[in-house]
C-alpha cells in the first residue's frame, strides 16, 4: 500500500473521461487504460519492460457502470503494485480475471443504483419543480444524483484500493451491496408510483350521449377511482415490453398514433360535447 | 443574434455531451438541465425549464447503458428549448419533435462510436512501446470527436431549423398537431414502464402501489412520497442488517 496521495489523487480525476473515446468494439478500453496510467507509472517506475506489460494487459475489453469505476481501479492497482513486489500470488492474467469478473456486477449495481434509482428519485422531484417554473428542480435534480455520485468514486478508490479485493469477493460483502440495492429500490418504486399518479396525462373528452343525458367518460372512470386510465396504461405498456417483447420504439410509434385516433374521435360530432 | 446564439447553443451542447464522456456523467445532459442553463443563457428561464420538463417526461425511460446508443434526450432539448425561446414555436410542439430529433442525434451518437473503434489500435501500439503521452492523445482525440459531432449538427439545428418546422407545422392538418400536442402528455407512461425495467418486479408491487395512493388518492407531491419511502427504506435496511 504505497501508492503516493498525488497518484491516487490522478487516477480519482483520470476516471471522470472514461467515456471520452467510447466505440463499439471495446467500449471504456481508451478511458480505462488512461486512467490507470499514473498508478502504473509509479508502481513501474524503475522497470519499463514491467509498465509495457501492465499498460498491454489493460487494453482488452472493459465495460462498467461509470460511478464505479474508480472501486475497479482502487483493486487494479492495489494487485499490480502486488504483482510488481514480486508476489508469487498475483500473475497478470490473475488481475485481468478479477477486473473481467468485477465489471458485470458492478454495472449491474452501478446501473439499478444510480440510473434506474436516484436518477429516477431526482426526475421525480425535479420535474415536479421545474413545471410550476421553480428552478431548483433542476438543481435539486443534480444534487440528489451527484453527492452520492462522487462520494461513490472518491471513497470506492479508496476502499478499493486499500481491502476492495477481500470485500467484492466475500459473501458478506455482496449480502450488504444488495442490502443497500434493495432500500434504493424501495425508494424508487414509490417515486415511480407516484409519478404514474402525477405526470402521466391521459384523460379523455368523450362524452356518451343517451337521450336527452350526456355522460363524459372521464367523470365515470374519475368516479371508479382517481388516475386509473393512466396507471392501467403504464401497466399495460410494461406488460406488452415485459411479456411480448414488443420494442420501445414500435410501442412509441404506437403511442403517438393512438394519440392522434383518440383526438380524431373525440372530434367525431356524436362523441364531442 | 440568432448567429450568436446559436452559436453559445452549440457549444454548450457540445459541453454537455462531454459530460457523461469526459466529466465523469453527472447528468448535466438530462433535458431539465439543459432546460434550466439555455433558459438562464438564452434569457426565458420559465420556458426553457418548462420546455425542459416537458421533454425530459418523454425521454423519462430512456438511458444509455452498456453498447447501446438510445434516442439523443439532450440534442432533442437542446434544439427544442431553443426554438421555443427564439422562434416561439409553442412547447407542445417541440415536445412532439423532440423524438424525431433525438433519433437523428442517435444516428449521430453511433457515427461517432464507430469512428472511435480505430483509437483501439492507437492504444495497442501505445501500450506495447510504454507510450502514454499517446494513450492520453487517443481519448483526447475521441473525446473531440464525440464535441464536434455534436456541436456542429445542433449550430445548423437552431441556426435554420426553425423556419424550416414551422413551415411543416403550418402545413400539417389540425388533428395531426393535436395528436402530436396530445402524445407529449401520454408518453410519459412508456417513460414510467421503461423505469419499472431497473426497479418493479414483484417483490417491490406494495411500494410502486403505496406511492401512487399517495399522490393520486391524498394528492401528496413526488417529494413528499419521497421522504415517507427514506424512512420505509431505512427501517428495512436496519432490520435486514440486523440492527
Amino acid at each position: 500500500m504505497s501508492l503516493s496521495k498525488e497518484a491516487l489523487r490522478k487516477t480519482f480525476w483520470r476516471g471522470m473521461p472514461l467515456q471520452g473515446c467510447f466505440n463499439y468494439e471495446r467500449q471504456q478500453t481508451v478511458g480505462w487504460l488512461y486512467g490507470l496510467v499514473p498508478g502504473l507509472k509509479e508502481i513501474y517506475a524503475n522497470d519499463p519492460e514491467g509498465l509495457k506489460e501492465a499498460l498491454v494487459r489493460h487494453t482488452g475489453f472493459y465495460n462498467t457502470s461509470p460511478q464505479f469505476t474508480s472501486v475497479i481501479q482502487g483493486i487494479v492497482l492495489a494487485m499490480e503494485e502486488q504483482k510488481a513486489n514480486g508476489s508469487e500470488l498475483i500473475s497478470g492474467d490473475a488481475i485481468v480475471a478479477i477486473r473481467t469478473a468485477l465489471i458485470g456486477p458492478l454495472a449491474g449495481i452501478g446501473d439499478s443504483l444510480f440510473w434506474g434509482t436516484l436518477r429516477t428519485i431526482g426526475l421525480g422531484v425535479g420535474i415536479e419543480l421545474c413545471l410550476v417554473g421553480n428552478m431548483f428542480g433542476p438543481i435539486l435534480f443534480l444534487l440528489i444524483h451527484n453527492v452520492p455520485h462522487v462520494l461513490c468514486r472518491y471513497y470506492g478508490l479508496k476502499f478499493g484500493y486499500e481491502k476492495g479485493v477481500d470485500f467484492f469477493t466475500s459473501a458478506e460483502g455482496a449480502a450488504q451491496m444488495q442490502d443497500i440495492t434493495d432500500a434504493t429500490k424501495i425508494v424508487g418504486n414509490v417515486v415511480v408510483g407516484s409519478m404514474i399518479a402525477t405526470m402521466v396525462g391521459f384523460s379523455t373528452k368523450i362524452v356518451i350521449h343517451s337521450g336527452e343525458t350526456a355522460y363524459p367518460l372521464q367523470d365515470m372512470f374519475d368516479s371508479i377511482m382517481p388516475k386509473l386510465l393512466p396507471l392501467a396504461l403504464v401497466f399495460f405498456c410494461y406488460y406488452l415490453i415485459n411479456k411480448k417483447h414488443v420494442k420501445t420504439l414500435t410501442l412509441l410509434l404506437a403511442l403517438i398514433v393512438f394519440s392522434i385516433l383518440l383526438v380524431a374521435i373525440e372530434s367525431i360530432p356524436i362523441f364531442a360535447a | 443574434m440568432l448567429l450568436v446564439q446559436s452559436l453559445i447553443t452549440a457549444l454548450l451542447a457540445g459541453i454537455f455531451r462531454w459530460d457523461s464522456r469526459c466529466f465523469g456523467q453527472n447528468l448535466l445532459d438530462e433535458p431539465i438541465v439543459v432546460g434550466m442553463v439555455l433558459g438562464l443563457v438564452l434569457g426565458d428561464l420559465k420556458t426553457g425549464l418548462y420546455v425542459g420538463a416537458q421533454i425530459q417526461l418523454v425521454f423519462l425511460g430512456i438511458v444509455s447503458i452498456g453498447a447501446a446508443t438510445p434516442p439523443d434526450k439532450m440534442t432533442a432539448s437542446v434544439i427544442g428549448v431553443f426554438w421555443a425561446i427564439t422562434a416561439g414555436i409553442d412547447a407542445a410542439t417541440v415536445v412532439a419533435l423532440s423524438m424525431p430529433i433525438g433519433i437523428l442525434g442517435q444516428f449521430l451518437g453511433i457515427l461517432c462510436r464507430v469512428i472511435n473503434t480505430r483509437f483501439n489500435l492507437t492504444i495497442d501500439k501505445c501500450a506495447a512501446e510504454g507510450d502514454t503521452k499517446g494513450i492520453d492523445r487517443a481519448l483526447w482525440t475521441g473525446a473531440a470527436i464525440f464535441f464536434v459531432l455534436t456541436a456542429v449538427p445542433v449550430f445548423i439545428g437552431c441556426y435554420f431549423g426553425a423556419d424550416a418546422v414551422q413551415a411543416i407545422i403550418d402545413a400539417l392538418p389540425p388533428v395531426i398537431t393535436n395528436g402530436l400536442q396530445r402524445s407529449s402528455s401520454i408518453l410519459p407512461a412508456m417513460g414510467m414502464c421503461i423505469l419499472m425495467n431497473y426497479l418493479y418486479d414483484s417483490h417491490y408491487a406494495p411500494y410502486l402501489f403505496l406511492g401512487f395512493t399517495l399522490s393520486a388518492f391524498l394528492g401528496m407531491s413526488t417529494l413528499g412520497c419521497t421522504f415517507i419511502a427514506c424512512v420505509i427504506a431505512m427501517i428495512t435496511y436496519n432490520y435486514a442488517r440486523g440492527a
